[in-house]
């Protein structure tokens, strides 16, 4: 059996309930996706669709209300919190909006944080890090602050920390929402490169742009997938 | 991880000083206070030992009761101190003495001082020493010879001009009474009840033979035998006074270790209500950091969830904020620890006292810190543990 076969990320009727206050909202009304290795994936919908969830559940930081979820095979939909933690810090790699660096620490203990996490010996995680750094164009601003840099660098810092731990899925949430166009479209030409590289990339955006760098749309309308197919 | 949390935590101290100071003030005061106290009651229980070590721990005084009948009192006799020494096991050596407050005159010098009637052992066994001349000897005591020892006070007082060995000193009763000085003595620290320097020495013979006609004597001194138990002697001493008198209120006997034991006592309880009190400063102090944890774990929310989001386990960002809440005690106990030294030291200066700190009290200060910072750091550890990863991003 070739590994071509095992989408590297499947969903099988998720959906998601959450409370607020008193009502049920229903965010995910039973979403069936698969996700083949090296895909490169833009969820898009207007918001309120629930491409937020979706994206927090296929990232593992959330866990479905009924349906199930696989990743590499595997079924992370009944795992506990500790597991969690574990697929994602070694199997995805997270790009935010707000970037979400963590303030006080330099560019280099940034990126370096998630292989503290995988128990890597300190020496490793620095050469690995410099090593992403160097990669993402920014070998020369490692001593710096997040705030010491403009919001392009610092989404390529947020890549660089997504790129550390070699994770087989790239998940960015509107990885271009808080830049301007060309700084965002130098952002999605990297996208573009590491899914070249091997990676598999989804995207949430707005951004009708990404479409020039990614294979397939899929479309969310009210927790259900309305259309998917390749760009 | 530990290295990287400790790290972490004093990287987020430095970038809120006051608030951080603010914080471990309660934990620097209660540690800095169980310092202070148990320094000082180490310093003062060492104090009052080595001032008893230099006078002799081997004495032992036995006197009449404050209200003794006449007859009790005519029962301590110097005949009776040669009986005692004799009959019990241990006793090298009983002193009897008589003293008392008489005016002493040397030409218009006047100085009202302690008139002590004892015999020649008297100096050896306070290691009290020689200024100049020699002290009274068996021969000044059994010719009831005119003669007196200066204690270095009352040599300054009524020889203000210069020497006084040789002078005449009068001991005034009803009437006056010449003595020559044979010798003084240098400075003695006040102990066992005896003014050393504001008193006279005199044969003990010569005293009953011409200053007050007694047979008794005020109290005896018995100096124990190097290497025997000073307890031991000092009960065979009480139930031998019990068989003579029938009356345990009609003696006393005194022993350092009596002394001292009431004096334990007393810094004892003192030391139980202060650490008392310096336990709840220190409680106050963990509910001071329980309350600056919660408002961290509240404010850095965004933080945590950006962590979960990168792996970090719950057991992980546990371990980070307890790290912090200990570093943050720890800190605030190492910092009392060097106040409350401090402060001791200062205050043993002022009071004369031997500074003694006291390792016991570091050791268990700094655990304690720890177990505070444990204690109180648990709950907003686990609460930042416990927070869902998608509501802890979406904080802002």
């Amino acid at each position: 059996m070739s590994e071509r076969i095992v989408p590297v990320i499947s969903t099988i009727n998720v959906t998601r309930d959450y409370l607020l206050g008193k009502t049920v909202v229903r965010a995910l009304r039973g979403v069936s996706l698969e996700i083949e290795q090296e895909d490169f994936v833009s969820i898009m919908g207007p918001s309120g669709s629930g491409k937020s969830t979706l994206m927090h559940l296929i990232g593992c930081l959330d866990s479905p209300t009924s349906g199930s979820i696989c990743i590499e095979g595997e079924d992370v939909s009944k795992k506990g919190e500790v597991e969690l933690a574990k697929i994602r810090n070694r199997k995805i790699g997270f790009v935010f909006q707000q970037f979400n660096l963590l303030a006080k620490m330099i560019i280099l203990d940034n990126v370096m944080t998630p292989l503290m996490y995988a128990h890597v010996p300190i020496k490793e995680r620095k050469s690995r890090a410099l090593e992403v750094l160097n990669r993402v164009g920014l070998a020369n601003r490692i001593r710096h602050r997040p705030a010491e840099l403009s919001g392009g660098e610092r989404q390529r810092v947020a890549i660089a920390r997504a790129l550390v731990t070699n994770p087989s899925i790239i998940l960015a949430d509107e990885p271009t929402g808080s830049l301007d166009t060309g700084t965002g479209r130098s952002i999605l030409n990297l996208f573009g490169e590491i899914n070249e590289e091997g990676k598999t990339v989804i995207v949430v955006t707005h951004d009708p742009e990404v479409g020039s760098v990614s294979r397939r749309y899929v479309y969310l309308r009210d927790g259900q997938m309305e259309e998917s197919h390749a760009s | 991880m530990l290295l990287e949390n400790i790290k972490l935590a004093i990287k987020d101290f430095g970038s809120n000083k006051l608030r951080t100071f603010l914080s471990v003030l309660g934990i620097v005061i209660g540690v800095g206070s169980v310092i202070t106290i148990t320094t000082l009651g180490g310093s003062a229980t060492l104090s009052i030992q080595q001032e008893m070590a230099e006078s002799g721990l081997q004495n032992i005084i036995v006197m009449p009761g404050w209200d003794s009948a006449k007859e009790v009192r005519r029962l301590f006799t110097t005949e009776l101190a040669a009986q005692v020494k004799k009959e019990i096991n241990g006793v090298e050596e009983v002193i009897p003495i008589n003293q008392k407050n008489f005016l002493l005159k040397h030409y218009k010098n006047n100085y009202k001082g302690t008139v002590i009637a004892a015999d020649e052992k008297f100096a050896d066994i306070f290691n009290y020493e020689l200024e100049e001349g020699r002290f009274i000897n068996g021969e000044d005591n059994r010719g009831r010879k005119s003669v007196v020892v200066l204690g270095t006070e009352i040599a300054h007082q009524l020889f203000s001009d210069g020497d006084a060995l040789g002078g005449y000193v009068r001991v005034y009763r009803s009437q006056g009474r010449s003595f020559k000085v044979v010798g003084v003595m240098k400075p003695l620290a006040e102990s066992m009840r005896i003014d050393f320097d504001t008193s006279v020495y005199m044969p003990i013979n010569t005293y009953s033979g011409r200053i007050e006609r007694i047979e008794s004597v005020g109290r005896y001194i018995v100096r124990v035998a190097d290497g025997i138990d000073v307890m031991e002697v000092s009960e065979q001493l009480g139930s031998y006074f019990m068989r003579l008198t029938g009356n345990p209120d009609s003696y006393r006997v005194m022993s350092p270790s009596t002394i001292a034991e009431m004096y334990t006592g007393v810094t004892q309880t003192l030391n139980l209500f202060l650490t008392g009190v310096a336990a709840i400063s220190l409680i106050v102090g963990g509910i001071g950091i329980m309350n600056i944890m919660l408002v961290s774990v509240t404010e850095r929310t965004k933080e945590i969830g950006i962590r979960k989001a990168l792996g970090a386990s719950p057991k992980v960002i546990r371990g980070q904020f307890l790290t912090e809440a200990v570093i943050l005690t720890l800190s605030g106990g190492c910092v009392g620890m060097v106040l409350g030294n401090g402060l001791s030291f200062l205050t043993t200066r002022v009071l004369r006292w031997v500074f003694a700190p006291q390792p016991f009290a570091f050791a268990l200060a700094l655990l304690f810190s720890c177990a505070v910072g444990i204690f109180f750091g648990l709950y907003p550890a686990v609460k930042a543990a416990k927070l869902e990863p998608v509501e802890a991003l979406s904080f802002e």
